[in-house]
Order: structure tokens, then sequence, then C-alpha cells
């Protein structure tokens, strides 16, 4: 084997492609390596131009590399090869040239697997710096490798100054650095790691950061270093701070705003109650939350509104709860007890309409209630005085009349006189009306007064009548001489007026009444008590009054038919009346069974709408005025 | 005119007949509350009715059984008083009983024999009516027996 063909099996051998050319580019000889990268077979090579490799922008390329290789006798360049196949190989060619033979001597080295990976490092390098989170690498002892661009910004530090320093040193807080060791041993110990921590930044400023590392391994699987992930947290934690400063705000006035509170979800079921709600609804032994709100409210308010909170708070109704608007309504609590509150709702504010719930603030107005009752009382009390006295001074009360029937014989024998009022408007004004506000302000004994008088002219008249005396006219001590005045003055039969007085009257001043009756029944006045039965404990007070009359109280007389003790009651009036030899009167009949009834028990007279309702007295009896 | 001895009989039949009305005073008030007994016997099984079906929660079945148990207190309350009014109308009417024994005879007249009877229909009458307000009384009793063990069985 000759030198150079010994030479020419050498080169054969070497990984890198190696060529021959003449000064003007065409190959003379080329290696298997070089065939192998270009595609072509050695004999196809011999003799082919170099540039016929090339694509045609390099063609020039390889002309100025050719160019260079005049000048300085070598040169170094890239070029991309398209092969046979269609496979396109970037070469890295560094020639020579031969002085004596005029050849020139090339390497090349297939670059395209390095050129892949110089690009996608340099994507890297740009995603890395695209990402608004700070990126970091080091190697394992934390020296900084890279450093992108958020990094920049977040830390104050260029990459070109930060690079080959250790990241503690540049980033970390003095008194942290113990933390970022340990941190650093679990990640090599366990390959990841992340927390919060409070970075460094130039100006010596800390930065709180959400962070992560993790390893990071080379192709085959080695340790090459570390890379950490930093999150500038500084802003969300001060929302969070903000959020819970708010949240502590809400819950501080929630628990100490004297309203209650509750949020229901959307069936009304209470989710959150504060002390104030849990305090009115008395929920100590049971826990508000879980319960519902709504089937404690009864939905009857004062005013009448219409609806309870369930009903609105079901289907369609839930559109007219305005959210504006206090609603009245009556709460049932703990104990079962009622209490008067106002509420008003507002719907949660929530992405997820299907469920949103309710806000309800409600606060106990029995206070309130209570306060516009007075008032309204207090109003209406003057207004009636105002009336009273206007109807005293201008003769406008009037007297009805309904007749009291003997039984057994079925005839009128006197009637109950009844006063109403004429309101301005001409309307009947009934006694419950105006007689409270008479009997609390002292314009009772007036009232009676004048009932006297009309009743002693109709007595005059030749009519049985009863009248209705007030207990609180029994404290006037002139009465008792009017009366016996308007008797004597007028000369009629005492025994044709019958003065009622309640039981409960007599009751609150039994002495003064004693007396004023006995007085009563000294001129010849009868004397009877209504509403007997249901007003006094106890009934001593008929063996020490000189009692005429028992009216038995409409209550035993409404169900007698149908009431076993009610009957029993009338019968031992009935007996007790027999024994101390009064007569008794039914109050209240209203129809004929009844009627028959009280006769089979032994009752006297009777009164009421079956026998006769009450009319004008003029109607009834007589004009009745007192003509003095 | 009568004579003392007639006077004290007045006397008597007229405290009799206010005993015998405050008695059904008494007994109508009695009639009054067993009706309410009665409308509260009926809420707490409308409310245990309810809640079989599911349509009260447990918590608002406990709350409204509270209420129930709260107008229960009241009404055993007020039973409670209407059994010592009870006992004091009792005890008047034994002190009566023992007047009536103690009264003197009414003198012989043509009318004795129906007053005298009329009086021991009327005692007898009382004493059955005693008799019935007693069994009554016992009966109730038993009912708030079982509902005050009803009461702790619920709360086991």
């Amino acid at each position: 084997m000759t030198t150079d063909a010994i030479k020419a099996q050498a080169l054969d051998s070497v990984a890198n492609g190696v060529l021959i050319t003449d000064g003007a580019g065409t190959i003379l000889w080329a290696n298997r390596a070089f065939a192998r990268l270009s595609g072509h077979s050695i004999v196809q090579l011999e003799g082919l131009a170099i540039t016929r490799l090339a694509f045609v922008d390099d063609q020039v390329t390889l002309g100025r590399l050719w160019h260079q290789l005049r000048e300085t006798g070598a040169f170094a360049g890239t070029v991309e090869f398209q092969r046979p196949d269609g496979d396109v190989v970037r070469i890295e060619l560094r020639g020579r040239a031969v002085i004596e033979d005029h050849h020139v001597l090339i390497v090349a080295v297939d670059i395209t697997a390095r050129q892949d990976l110089d690009v996608l490092a340099a994507r890297m390098a740009q995603v890395l710096d695209a990402v608004d989170r700070t990126v970091v690498t080091t190697d394992l002892d934390g020296t900084i490798e890279s450093w992108n661009r958020a990094a920049e910004q977040l830390l104050g530090w260029r990459a070109s100054e930060v690079v080959g320093r250790n990241v503690a040193d540049v980033a970390v807080p003095p008194w942290a650095r113990g933390a970022v060791d340990r941190a650093r041993s679990e990640v090599i110990t366990s390959g990841t790691w992340s927390g919060t921590a409070d970075l460094a930044r130039r100006d010596g400023t800390l930065i709180p950061v959400q962070a992560t590392a993790s390893l990071l391994r080379d192709a085959d699987g080695s340790v090459t270093g570390m890379v950490g992930v930093a999150i500038d947290v500084s802003e969300q934690l001060q929302h969070t701070r903000e959020l819970a400063l708010n949240n502590g705000w809400l819950n501080s006035i929630a628990r100490h705003v004297g309203t209650g509170l509750v949020t229901l979800d959307h069936r009304g079921r209470i989710v959150y109650s504060n002390p104030a709600a849990d305090q009115l609804l008395m929920t100590t032994a049971h826990p508000a939350v879980g319960g519902s709100f709504t089937n404690r409210l009864l939905g009857v308010d004062p005013f009448g509104n219409a609806g309870t909170m369930q009903q609105r708070l079901i289907g369609d109704e839930f559109s007219t709860l305005t959210e504006d608007e206090f609603i009245e309504d009556r709460l049932v609590r703990g104990d079962g007890s009622v209490v008067p509150i106002e509420y008003i709702a507002a719907r949660l504010p929530r992405d997820d309409s299907d469920d949103r719930g309710w806000v309800v603030t409600f606060r106990d107005i029995t206070d309130r209630l209570e306060r516009e009752a007075a008032w309204r009382e207090q109003v209406a009390t003057s207004q009636w005085i105002v009336k009273i006295n206007e109807a005293l001074d201008n003769d406008r009360f009037v007297l009805f009349a309904q007749p009291i029937v003997d039984i057994a014989s079925t005839r009128v024998v006197q009637h109950e006189l009844l006063i109403r009022m004429l309101d301005d408007d001409g309307t009947l004004i009934q006694p419950r009306e105006f007689i409270p506000t008479a009997e609390t302000h002292g314009l009772m004994p007036a009232i009676d007064r004048w009932v006297i008088q009309q009743a002693i002219g109709l007595a005059r008249e030749g009519h049985a009548v009863e009248l209705n005396l007030s207990a609180t006219s029994l404290n006037d001590d002139t009465l008792i001489h009017v009366i016996e005045g308007l008797l004597t003055d007028s000369g009629i039969d005492p025994g044709l007026l019958v003065f009622e007085l309640t039981e409960t009257g007599l009751a609150e001043n039994f002495d003064t009444a004693a007396a004023f009756l006995g007085r009563l029944h000294t001129y010849g006045c009868h004397l009877a008590i209504d509403d007997f039965g249901v007003g006094y404990g106890g009934l001593t007070y008929l063996k020490s009054l000189p009692i005429d009359i028992i009216k038995i109280d409409i209550e035993f007389v409404r169900d007698l038919l149908d009431n076993a003790t009610s009957r029993n009651v009338v019968s031992a009036v009935v007996a007790l009346a027999q024994v101390l030899n009064m007569k008794t009167v039914a109050e209240g009949v209203e129809d004929k069974a009844t009627l028959d009834a009280l006769q089979s028990l032994g009752v006297d007279l009777a009164q009421g709408y079956h026998l006769g309702k009450p009319r004008p007295v003029v109607d009834v009896i007589g004009q009745g005025k007192d003509k003095r | 005119m009568s004579t003392a001895a007639g006077s004290g009989d007045r006397d008597l039949e007229r405290d009799q007949a206010i005993a015998d009305l405050t008695q059904a005073i008494g007994d109508r008030e009695q009639d009054l509350a067993d009706i309410d007994q009665r409308r509260l016997d009926a809420e707490q099984g409308e409310l245990e009715a309810q809640a079989a079906q599911g349509r009260l929660t447990e918590i608002d079945a406990s709350l409204w059984q509270q209420a129930i148990s709260a107008a229960q207190d009241r009404r055993d309350s007020h039973q409670r008083s209407l059994d010592a009014a009870q006992v004091g109308r009792d005890g008047h009417q034994q002190h009566l009983n023992t007047e009536w024994a103690t009264e003197r005879p009414p003198a012989p007249s043509p009318s004795s024999p129906d007053v005298t009877r009329l009086r021991i229909e009327r005692a007898l009458e009382r004493a059955r009516a005693a008799e019935a307000r007693a069994t009554a009384a016992q009966a109730r009793a038993q009912e708030a027996r079982m509902r005050e063990e009803q009461r702790l069985k619920d709360l086991q």
C-alpha cells in the first residue's frame, strides 16, 4: 500500500467529513464520512463542484469562503447542503489551502443537531423572558446559571450581574438563608419544594413570593442543577389582608349591631345568625343554623300586609319581595312566644342564581308598636273627649230602647235604655266606642245625668225603663242628690226605674256602690246586676245589697242549648234568685229554642234580638225628653 | 213572719244557692279548660303527624314542640288554680253540709215532708256531681301524668 493509500484509509476512518478540492472547488477526493453526510457516493462526488451540493443562497456563501481562502489561505463557515433524499444538513466547513499543489483540504462537520439545540435554547430563553414569573436556574450549590427578565424586574438585578453568583447572596435576606439551605436540602432529597418566602430586592426591600423549586436533570437523568419559580404575591397578600380586614369589620358589625341578621339559603333555612338574631329567635336550646326562618313567621302583620315571607320566597313570588321595603310580621320564638318584628330581605350576591339565598335583617318592634298604639290611643282619646263634650253641649246623644219580655206572658214589661252618640255626619256611634274614654276621663257622671234625665222623662210618661249606671259615676257625691231631686220634682213612680250596675263596677268600689244603691233602693227604685256571672269571683255581696234583678250574662245564654255547664249556671242563678226573692233576666236571646229553654229553667224575663232589637226610643216608647 | 229556725233555714238556703252557683260557674270554667286541653292534644297530634310525614325539619319540629309544651305548662298552671279553687269550694260545701246536718228540723207542717225530700234530693245531686267531678279530676291527673312521662321519654 502506498503512502497515499494509507493516508486515504486513515482519513476514511475519521468521523468528520474530509474532502479535497482543486482551487476552483471541484471535488477531487472525499472520505466516506463526507459521502454519508452529503448523501452522495464517493464516485458521484469526485469531479463535482462543491457548490453543486449547496442551496443557491449558500452557493454565494461558498463563493465568499473561497474569496476568504484566497485572501487568508483558510476559511471557516457554515452552509446548508441538500441531500438527494431531500433532507437538509447544516455543515460547518473549515478549509485550508495546500499551496504546493493548489489543492484545498476541507473538514466538514454536521452541525444540524447542534443548530436545533441552539434554536431550542434561544426559544426557551425567549419563553422564560416572556413569562411573568421569576425563573432562576442554579447549580446544586445555588450558583445562578440563568435569570429571566421577570427576575430582573422583580428583584432589580440584571442577569449579567448575577449569573455566577450564589442566589442566597443575591436575593435572600440574611436571616432567611438558613431557611433557603433547608429548602435546597429538601429539593435535593425529595426532588421538589414549595412554600412562601420573602425575597430581598436589590434596593433592600422585601417582596413576598410563592415559590417552587425542582431538580434539573439532563437527558440521561443526572442531576445538573435546580430551577426555582417564584410569583410575587404581595398584591394577593394585600388583598387577603384587606379581605380579612373587611371580614373582620363585617363580622364585628354583624356581631355587635343590635338588629337581628340572618342569611338564608334559597329555601329559607338559616345559614348564619348573629347574636342579636339568636337572642330574638331564642335559640339557646336549639341552634338557629339549619332551622327554617320563614317557618317562624306567622305572616299576619298588624297592618294586614298580604302574604308571609314563606309565601314570598316560593316560586314566582320571589320577584314580589322588594329589597327596600320593611315588612312587618310576627315571629315565633324558641319558647313558643310570638314577637312582632319588621324585616327587610335582600338577595345574596351570588353568580349561581338558582341557589341564591337571602340576607335578612329584622328587629323586635314591640316597643315601637306599643308606642304607636299609645300615640294612636292618645290621639283617639283626645278626639273622643272633644266629641263627647260637643255631644253633651249640643244634645247629640240619643237613646235606644230594647224590650224586656216576661217569658211566661210574652208581654213587654220594661225597656233597657241604651245610649248612642250622633257623629257630625249623623251616623250613630256605638257606646263601646266612646264609653271607655268617658269612663277614664271623668265624663261618665255627665253622660249618666243626661241618661237619668231622659229615663225620668220616660217614666213620667208611664214607661218602665232600665238604665245603665257607670261605676265611675258612683264616686260623684252629687249624683245621688241630683237623682233625688229629679225624682221629687218629677213625681214619678220610682219603681218604674231600674238602675243597672255591672258586677265589675260593684267590685271596684263596693262600699261606695253599696251606699249608693242603698239610697236608690230607699227611694223606691229597682236595682239590677248586669252581666251577672262573669265579672266577679265571689257572690257574697248578694247577701248585703238590695238587688232586685239579676241579668244573666249573654255568655251563659248563647250556648245554653249545647252546653250543660251553661245550663247549670243558669239553673243555679234561678235557684239563687228564688232564694233571695229576685227576678232573673236572660240577655242575648236570639232564638225561640233558647227562650223555651230559659222558660223551662225558670228564668223570669228575657231580652235579645229574638224579642226585639234596640231601636230609637222615640220609635219604641215615645219622646222621652225631659221637658222641664 | 218567720221563726228563728225559719230564718236560719233561709240563710242556709241562700248560702247553699250561692255555693251552688259558684260551683256551676266553676264547673263551666273547668269545662272551658277541658276544651283548651283537647285543642292542645289535637295540636300535639298534628305536630307529630307533620313530623312523621317529613314536612317539618327536626329543628322546626323541636321548636313547635317547645311552643306546645309552653302552652301546656300554662294550661297545667291554670288547672292547678282551678283545682285549688275547687278544693276551696269543696271545703265550703262540707261546711254547708255540716250546717245542714245540725240545722234544726223544720216545724211540722203539711209542706215539711216535701221540703225535706227536696233537700235530700238536692244533697244527693250535689254528691253525685261531686263524685263526677272527682272522677274527671282523676282522669285529668292521669292524663297529666302520661303527658309528663311522654315528655321525659322524649328528652331521653
